[in-house]
């Protein structure tokens, strides 16, 4: 049953989030083309790129091979397992070089100028996505010790499956940020 | 009328009321009291008791001739016999009765026809039929009656007279469901005694032989076809030798009541048609090995495999409960007494621990292990090693009769543990768990798709010459294993001896073997060549001793480990070659290469968490340190925004 509320629940998240973007693109995207403030935006560095491709691509593969089945009512195993396991290490170090070389960029100062690099909206995405990946990790890694039997391996699975969710949709939602913004050209 | 009379007729009228309100007539009432046959106290009750024959005449040891006691007249005064006999121990040839997970069959062995195949009367996949091998119950009981406790094909089920020319049910008496065989705890209780007058056709007498209350000579098997055991013999053949009950007097009070030493089955008695024992290279020595951690706890086997009158046994498997309709021993299971209940996962619930059950942690085990193996894949039989074990049983090898048949050679091969994938029958999950198995060996006609066993008796009559042990071998020794010469000329015989009937085929070590143009054999597959399996549950090992405990995931997942890589050899009674070997993964529907690349990911387990805990410290900073920074942004903005208003 348990099963069965988490595919409904990844369901709903994934297309009710879906439905939302698009929503928003359509209520708002024509407003924002008309009138969107011109911003500086600084182009990623070569690191920066690669940091990023090797992140995403692992992202994609994790979300893919754990959601396919789920979303199936089945649950993840042989090679969609053995793939999941093998992109884990790949968005772990991904991830540390995300945060290390973004997380400046991503700070909330006590004034965002006009000319702010990212909107807000994005620099909470980036947030979430670090502090949902940090926590899939730990799930992941203390399910790997002796420290929890099996009610706290139970909780250690729902925590990484719901976790896993919201890092999906949040990734969703950094996808469409990053087709809205707009650079300045020249 | 006088006052006197008055109250003579007030009183008698009292008496009158009070005798109909203490005592009903049935008739009004409409009912029957029932008996109560066994008290309602744990205590034991003694079982001092009158004997009875099978014609319900009273049993005194002073009788001449003593006839034996029948349990039937004897103990079913106060059991019901008839409800007793629908127990999974006698029920077997009842075509009412319900199969029940497959498990040990009867093996019919013959080294020198090259046989052993596993035989039920119950329809479980893979076996066949006693009467189909030519085992009418007569011949099934003297083959196998050693292992049995009665009834059955010995008794209810022993067909109509006539059925079986060879039968000598009139002599031999019937072979009656003994309860002390079980029940028994009386030292001199002998169950040897119930296999040897078995063999001596003593089927009435087989009971009292055993109990410990009687000695039986004499030998049934030797009396002509009119001799009758109720009547005084009228030959001194007969007299002499026919079978005869001296009943130890001491046992006996004033009353001629016999005494019983009746209690709850010890394991000992079990353990006479339930052991087991590793046999071959590296296999340990009785005294080497421990018994299940179960009775070293103190429990006895009748704790966990319980019954009601009607004696179907709890056999401790999931969904068992549904099967039968008997909620009450849902909780007698692995699960049901260690963890509370009988759901895919290992997480205990209310009502784990009972008889005192530790409760498991499984630490660090993830769930999915609870979805995809049985208990006993971790807990129970012998540790896996790089080959599957041989092992002996009771019922197959006769344990407990010593003698020449019995070596570390002895057929029926039996190979443990084998690790197969089975339907949980509680959910139609599919989860891997531990067996027992054996490959057929037989000799059949092949018609269609279709083998027909063709009894080995039929075979050795046509066949004997080609398949007699060699002049000047030593016959004392085991008799070799037939070669492929001796199955060609074997098949040859078959084939001339009923030329319109389907092609003679010999099926062994999971092949099928026909006659080839050029005078050689051609193996085939085919199913009547699979191996026949069951589960195993005993011996259970000490949590210690589990695979994995402590965190050793590398006892299965490793690229050689026993679990998925081990071998199992087609053994057979032939001498065909090195025989097929079979990984155990081919019985799991398991994906070699994914489990060796599932297993090396385990080389760099200590590796990953390392690196894995140290980047979740890294980013777990960094999160630290700029959530500290928006929290100062947070109060300069809430400061400004206060001074500005």
């Amino acid at each position: 049953m348990l099963e069965n509320t988490f595919q409904t629940l990844a369901i709903i998240g994934m297309a009710g989030t879906f439905l939302a973007v698009a929503m928003h693109f359509l209520v708002s995207g024509r407003k924002r083309r008309a009138g969107l403030p011109q911003v500086e935006a600084r182009r990623m560095g070569r690191w920066h790129r690669l940091v990023y491709a090797v992140t995403a691509l692992a992202f994609g593969t994790l979300a893919v091979t754990a959601f396919w089945p789920v979303l199936g009512g089945e649950s993840i195993s042989g090679w969609l397992l053995m793939l999941h396991v093998a992109a884990g290490p790949v968005f772990v170090l991904g991830l540390i070089g995300l945060a290390v070389l973004w997380a400046e960029r991503c700070r909330f100062a006590t004034r965002d100028a006009p000319a702010g690099q990212f909107a807000t909206a994005r620099k909470v995405v980036f947030w979430v996505l670090v502090a949902l990946g940090c926590v899939l990790m730990l799930t992941t890694m203390f399910s790997m010790t002796q420290m929890f039997g099996t009610p706290g391996q139970e909780f250690l699975l729902d925590v990484h499956r719901y976790a896993a969710l919201l890092i999906v949709m949040a990734g969703i939602v950094h996808v469409y940020l990053a087709g809205v913004a707009r650079r300045r050209p020249g | 009328m006088t006052r006197s009379r008055g109250n003579l007729a007030l009183l008698a009228a009292f008496a009158v009321a009070l005798a109909a309100a203490a005592d009903p007539a049935p008739a009004e009432t409409g009912e029957e009291a029932e008996a109560v046959s066994e008290p309602a106290s744990r205590a034991t009750y003694v079982h001092r008791i009158p004997l009875y024959d099978t014609e319900e005449n009273k049993i005194t040891p002073d009788s001449d001739p003593a006839l034996p006691f029948s349990t039937r007249a004897t103990c079913g005064d106060c059991h019901d016999y008839e409800t007793i006999s629908g127990g999974w121990h006698f029920s077997a040839p009842d075509p009412e009765a319900a199969p029940g997970r497959p498990a040990q069959p009867w093996i019919w062995v013959s080294r020198k026809a090259g046989v052993q195949l596993p035989l039920s009367y119950r329809p479980w996949p893979g076996t066949y039929r006693p009467e189909a091998v030519g085992l009418t119950p007569w011949r099934f009981v003297l083959r196998f009656g050693r292992h049995m406790p009665g009834g059955g094909p010995g008794e209810k089920f022993a067909g109509e007279p006539g059925d079986d020319p060879d039968a000598r049910w009139p002599v031999s008496g019937k072979l009656e469901i003994d309860c002390l065989l079980c029940h028994g705890t009386d030292a001199a209780g002998d169950p040897i005694q119930w296999g040897l007058n078995i063999a001596e056709q003593n089927l009435m007498w087989a009971p009292a032989a055993t109990s410990g209350l009687a000695q039986v000579r004499g030998s049934a098997r030797e009396m002509p076809e009119t001799y009758d055991p109720y009547m005084e013999p009228n030959a001194e053949a007969a007299a002499k030798g026919g079978p005869r009950v001296l009943y130890d007097k001491t046992r006996f009070d004033d009353e001629q009541k016999g005494f019983f030493d009746v209690d709850k089955p010890l394991a000992s008695r079990c353990y006479f048609c339930h052991t087991n024992h590793p046999v071959g290279d590296g296999s340990p020595e009785k005294w080497e090995r421990d018994e299940d951690v179960h009775l070293a706890a103190g429990l006895a086997c009748a704790d966990c495999h319980r019954h009601g009158l009607d004696h179907k046994i709890s056999r401790g498997h999931e969904g068992e409960a549904d099967e039968c309709g008997r909620p009450a021993i849902a909780t007698l299971t692995c699960r049901g007494c260690h963890l509370g209940h009988n759901l895919p996962n290992g997480i205990p619930t209310e009502g784990a621990g009972r008889l005192g059950a530790p409760v498991p942690r499984h630490e660090g085990l993830p769930i999915v292990h609870f979805e995809k193996l049985s208990c006993t894949a971790c807990h129970s039989g012998p540790r896996p090693g790089q080959r599957a074990g041989r092992v002996q049983t009771s019922r197959a090898h006769a344990l407990e009769f010593a003698g020449e048949h019995r070596g570390d050679d002895a057929l029926p091969y039996i190979a443990q543990p084998v690790f197969v994938l089975q339907k949980n029958p509680r959910d139609g999950r599919e989860e891997i768990a531990p067996h027992r198995m054996m490959w057929p060996a037989f000799w059949g006609r092949l018609d269609g798709e279709a083998v027909t066993p063709i009894p080995p008796d039929e075979v050795l009559d046509v066949a004997e010459d080609i398949l007699e042990v060699e002049a000047g071998a030593d016959e004392s020794k085991v008799v070799p294993l037939i070669s492929r010469e001796q199955i060609f000329k074997t098949l040859a015989v078959l084939a001339a001896a009923d030329p319109k009937a389907g092609e003679p085929v010999y099926v062994c070590g999971g092949k099928l073997y026909r006659r080839g143009p050029d005078g050689n054999l051609i193996a085939s597959d085919h199913p009547a060549a699979a191996p026949y399996s069951w589960p195993l549950a005993h011996d259970v090992r000490p949590a210690a001793l589990a695979l994995g405990y402590g965190g050793e995931c590398t006892d299965c997942h490793s690229m050689d480990a026993p679990f998925f890589f081990g071998k199992v050899a087609a053994d057979g009674p032939a001498d065909l070659g090195e025989p097929v070997t079979v990984s155990m993964y081919e019985f799991q529907n398991q994906d070699p290469v994914a489990l060796v690349a599932w297993a090396l990911s385990f080389q760099f387990r200590p590796f990953l968490k390392v690196v894995g805990f140290v980047s979740a410290g890294v980013i777990a900073a960094i999160l630290i340190l700029y959530g500290f920074r928006a929290l100062a942004a947070l109060l300069k903005w809430a400061d400004r925004e206060g001074s500005q208003g």
